[in-house]
């Protein structure tokens, strides 16, 4: 051994990679673990340094101008983009109202006998509407309220100089009156044929007073009573037993999606 | 000249470190391994010593496991010192920097 490690001339290499070695060892227990924190606690500012330097690349230097004028470049060009948005959604408001109105000026039923006033939805709160029509505009109390695919919205409660309140379709304050249909098929509404199947006063969501003779479903539908405009209130849900046996209810859901509620019709 | 001399030997091993520092923090280019294999052309056998505690020094740096780059950097100093004997038939301290 001693022959060999004389002629290998490379003794302190020896030395130092068995030291190496040695420290390689040792690593795998926990003896130099606090050596190393202390070591890595001192490093830090070091390392958030190198950090800010890693973001600071060199065209930034060299080339700071030219990146100044993309950059005035890129805020003009989103400030072009943001009012380019602004104006698609305009667009898309505008051709929205086009489509409602266009299904309304199509709608065959109604040909002649409704006298439409259009509406903003300018407020919703709890069972009322709030409408951008008043007396200013000819709006009376007891007005009915429909959508531009001519399903019921509620009632005018209360009209002001430039604003009206809407009692909507669901409250339990808005009594009405109504008929059930068979279904969907148009000939029911234009009168040709006669499809009502039973009568019953409509509160809230519940339509009471319903005889039992009235041979009613899930899937009926709900219209105004001896009103022959078309408009349609509602689809029956459930239909319920009452302790009386002599009527039944029944529970009804609107048609209309209040949320997305924006245009209405104030008929006469 | 001869303070020169020492001086220089003194820069270069600060500049070993540093650069081990910059290499374990910032730069992933084995800047480090070339400079040591540089050195060790020069130095020879007086590499070592630095190789090991450079090596310490990256792995304390860079949070490894301690002695790996050690044998990296001592393993790659006695290879170019062959290599230099052997391989390329220079003889000894002839090209290493004066002491």
């Amino acid at each position: 051994m001693t022959v060999l490690l004389k002629k290998f001339s490379q003794k302190r290499f020896l030395v130092y990679f068995l030291f190496a070695g040695a420290l390689f060892l040792l690593d795998f227990g926990p003896f130099f673990l606090s050596f190393k924190n202390v070591f890595a606690k001192l490093l830090q500012p070091v390392r958030l340094e190198a950090c800010q330097l890693r973001q600071f690349t060199l065209g930034k230097v060299f080339y700071s101008s030219r990146l100044k004028d993309q950059e005035e470049k890129i805020l003009d060009l989103e400030k072009e983009s943001a009012v380019m948005r602004g104006r698609i959604v305009e667009l898309q408001q505008i051709y929205d109202e086009n489509k409602r109105l266009r299904e309304l000026v199509g709608s065959a039923m109604t040909e002649g006998k409704i006298i439409y006033q259009p509406a903003w939805v300018i407020g919703h709160r709890g069972d009322y509407l709030m409408v951008n029509r008043g007396k200013e505009d000819g709006v009376m109390l007891e007005q009915l309220v429909i959508n531009e695919k001519h399903y019921f919205v509620g009632r005018v409660a209360e009209v002001f100089d430039r604003e009206a309140k809407v009692l909507v379709v669901g409250s339990a304050s808005l009594e009405l009156p109504v008929s059930v249909l068979s279904d969907w098929e148009r000939d029911c509404f234009a009168g040709a044929v006669d499809c009502q199947k039973a009568k019953g006063i409509l509160s809230g969501e519940i339509i009471k007073d319903i005889l039992r003779e009235g041979d009613i479903g899930a899937g009926d539908v709900v219209t105004l009573l001896d009103d022959h405009r078309g408009i349609l209130i509602g689809e029956i849900t459930q239909v319920k037993e009452s302790k009386d046996n002599i009527f039944k209810q029944a529970e009804m859901k609107s048609l209309v999606d209040f949320d997305r509620l924006t245009e209405v019709f104030l008929i006469n | 000249m001869g303070e020169r001399k020492d001086y220089l030997w003194l820069v270069l091993v600060f500049l070993l470190f540093v650069v081990a520092l910059l290499e374990a923090v910032f730069i992933s280019l084995p800047i480090t391994l070339f400079l040591v294999i540089v050195l060790a052309f020069y130095w020879e056998e007086k590499i070592f010593p630095w190789a090991f505690w450079v090596g310490v020094w990256r792995d304390l740096a860079s949070w490894c496991h301690l002695g790996v780059w050690s044998m990296i950097f001592l393993a790659a100093a006695l290879l170019t010192i062959i290599i230099k004997r052997r391989g390329l038939g220079l003889e000894s301290n002839k090209l290493s920097l004066p002491k």
